[in-house]
Formats: structure tokens, sequence, C-alpha cells
């Protein structure tokens, strides 16, 4: 199927456009002060348990990273066989490509400075990131992977980007870079990690901008589909809780009260462009972070 | 004028927190889309008073409230509770904890449609914000 001239000039081509332009390689990243400062962090914050607390962060990232990168695969193809346009499809080959590199930066994050393999992880997934990040999402794609009427198709595409980019791209990983990023800044702590963060997030603000922009087309085209994408926040919002109020430690190493705030604003953009009612559609913010990084 | 605190979860203080609640043109505006009512659960507290969990139950529409009523938990037949111990209802009265923030830090536990809740959350923020308004007597403090 042939690209159209409205197309080329589509807000999704353009997504993809960009994604070419901000093109960046994992193995880049000077991890070496991270190395000596890793120890240290372990050696001399051992009571303010920051060590464990920046293990906890990184490993949820490794493990959602993973998990997105395993599912994206069933949006190219659900794109295409409910014909929604090869644009979105061509901006998805970039979000899979660039997931991969984000599981590739925290596998190599893992070997190179933690000195462990991803198995240290697992320890720290607990059920509710379980559920909302690996379990709950490889359910929703697979059944995008499988369903061959067209209707229903949409509907759980609908279900799978607002679980997919509302809830854990934009609700836990945006949220999580930047609350993880800002806490490592403010103490000059890790560098090669703030720059993964920072590289990262910009990357997912393309990726949610895409999810809104989907949603807000498919529901108002088909207004039935918000009560989808209503019923799919509400499955999910505890576990996101949850997730969240893990980094409540007695001396906690992030802000978790804007960390929560951050989730929350989140939220409400992308149920907005969904039309729940909450805030208008505002893409802005992640054009010009994507413009100011 | 003699100002009179009440005790928090009493008529007395509920009857304040409505008139507080009708006072605050604030509110009105944040909560011009909020329409149902919202229980606030006390956890039951016998060394301060409260021998058994107490609600208050607030019948909210469009940023005014239409009553303030203290009931039995079991009573309420709000879509919305928010339940906590008293120390966090005595943070959120104080302003020292959004209670939106003491719903993610799972210290205020929510029934009822939390997308919805989230939704709006600067109207249960601005709520709050009424019940600073009301002269309490902290049982604590006596």
């Amino acid at each position: 199927m042939p690209l159209t001239a409205a197309q080329f000039t589509s807000p999704y081509f353009s997504l993809y456009s960009k994604a070419k332009q901000l093109h960046w390689d994992p193995a880049d990243i000077d991890l070496s002060a991270d190395r000596a400062q890793w120890a240290m962090i372990k050696r001399e914050h051992a009571s303010e348990r920051y060590g464990e607390q920046i293990l906890r962060l990184t490993s949820l990232f490794y493990e959602g990273e993973e998990s997105v990168t395993r599912t994206l695969a069933p949006f190219c193809s659900a794109v295409s066989r409910a014909g929604l346009g090869v644009d979105k499809e061509l901006f998805l080959t970039t979000q899979l490509y660039e997931e991969a590199k984000h599981f590739d930066f925290f596998a190599r994050y893992f070997a190179e400075v933690f000195e462990e393999d991803g198995a240290v992880t697992r320890q720290f997934i607990t059920p509710a990131p379980q559920a909302v990040l690996i379990a709950d999402l490889w359910e929703v794609t697979e059944r995008l992977r499988r369903e061959d009427d067209r209707e229903k198709l949409i509907g759980v595409f609908a279900e799978s980007l607002t679980h997919y980019m509302g809830v854990v791209e934009a609700m836990l990983a945006r949220t999580g870079y930047v609350g993880a990023h800002d806490a490592l800044a403010a103490r000059g702590w890790l560098p090669g990690l703030q720059e993964g963060f920072r590289l990262i997030r910009r990357d997912e603000g393309r990726h949610v901008t895409f999810g809104m922009r989907c949603i807000a087309e498919l529901t108002d085209e088909r207004p039935e589909l918000r009560d989808v994408v209503a019923a799919t926040f509400e499955r999910h919002l505890p576990n996101v809780l949850a997730t969240v109020a893990e980094f409540d430690y007695p001396q906690p190493l992030v802000d978790i009260d804007k960390l929560s705030a951050y989730a929350l604003a989140q939220y409400q953009r992308f149920a907005g462009a969904a039309g729940l009612g909450g805030e208008v559609l505002d893409e802005a913010e992640y054009e010009e972070e994507d413009d100011r990084q | 004028m003699t100002v009179v605190a009440h005790r928090p979860f009493t008529p007395e203080w509920a009857a304040a927190f409505q008139h507080a609640i009708e006072a605050d043109t604030s509110y009105r505006e944040v909560a011009a889309k909020w329409t149902w009512p919202v229980a606030l659960v006390l956890d039951a507290a016998p060394e301060l008073g409260y021998a058994d969990a107490v609600a208050v139950e607030l019948t909210l529409d469009r940023g005014r409230c239409h009553g303030a009523v203290i009931r039995h938990p079991d009573a309420v037949t709000a879509p919305f509770t928010l339940q906590a111990p008293y120390a966090t209802w005595k943070l959120v009265m104080r302003g020292e904890l959004d209670p939106l923030a003491g719903v993610t830090r799972g210290r205020i536990r929510v029934k009822g449609s939390l997308a919805t809740l989230m939704m709006h959350a600067r109207s249960a923020s601005a709520l709050c914000a009424c019940a600073r308004a009301v002269p309490t007597r902290f049982p604590d403090e006596s």
C-alpha cells in the first residue's frame, strides 16, 4: 500500500521523521564514571538504602523495556490488518527499534555498572508491576495479534494503545524517568544513567504523542471506544499507584509526591485526548521537550 | 466573636464543613464538573473517642454541597468513599497532605472509580482545602 500525499504530511509521518533525526546508540554512552560512583553509593549510603532504590528503579525499567519491546510487534500488524494507515505503521517501526535500544541500554548498564545479569531484577518485580508492566500487557497484545474481525480488532487496538502508551509509557515510564533523572541530577550521580534516562524519555515522548493522537482519532470516529479507554485505566490504575508507592521509602531517593502528581497529569492528558472530560489534548509539552533536549 | 471549634467527624463539624464548602468560591469553580456524593471515612480510634469508624457523607454537585451528614460507614450510599486513620485525616485537614498524594501513597483507601476520582484530582484537593477553613479541635491535642 503506497504512502498517500496526505500521509506524507501527517502528524504520524512527522513523528517518524523526528525519530530518524534523533537517532542515538546505547553503546555510545560513557559509563566509566558510573562504575566508580555505584561502588561509592552502595558503600556510603547504605543506611538510606539508595543503592537498593536505584536498583529497584532500574529493574523496573529493565523489565518494562523488555516487556514493551516484546509486545509492540502486534501493533504494527494490527494497524496494517485494520487499514489504519501506512504512516502509523512507519512510525511504529521506529518505536519498535527504539524500545529495543532502551532494553539494550539497561542490559548493558546492568552488566557493566551493576555487574549483574537481568536475573537480579526479578526480586523487585512484585505483583503490581508484574501485572501492569508484563502479564496484562502480554495478554492484551496477544488478543491484538489474534483478532480477525476488523471492528473488534479496532476495539482491542484502542485498549492496547491505552494500556501500552497511556498506562505503561505515559504514567509509569515517563514518570519514572523524570523522577529518577531529577533525583540523580540533584546529587550529581551516575551521569551515564542520567544520559540514558534523558534520551529514553525523549523517545517515550514521541511514543506517547503517537498514542494520544491515535486514541483521539479512534474515539472521535467511534465514541463508544471511550468506554474501552476508561475501563482500561480503571483496571490498571490500582497497580500503577501500587508500583509508585513502592518508592515511598523512609528516606526516598525520588520525590514521591512529585512523581505521583506527574503520573496523574499524564493520565489526565491521555484520558483527555480520548475525550474523557479531562484536560484537552496537549502535544506541545512533548514536542517542546523533544526540541529542548 | 468567639469561634467555636468542633471535634472532627461530629455533626457540628460536618455542618461547619458544609458551610465552608458552600462559602468557598474557588471550590465552586474547580468542582464545576464534579457531580457525585462523597463520603470521608475515619477509621475507629477508641483512644481518641471514636469507638467505631465514622463517615461524613457530603452531597456534592457541581461545586455545591447540599448536605453533610454523619453516618455509620455501613449506611453510606455515596459512590465514592475515602477512608483513612485519624493521623492521615489530620494531615489532610491541616493542608500537610494532599488527598491524592494520600491515595497514591496508599494512606487513603478509595472505594469507587479511581479513574474518575483522578480525573477530578483538583476537585478532591479543593474539597479538602475547605476542611482547613473549619475550626477544628483535634482530640489528640486537647
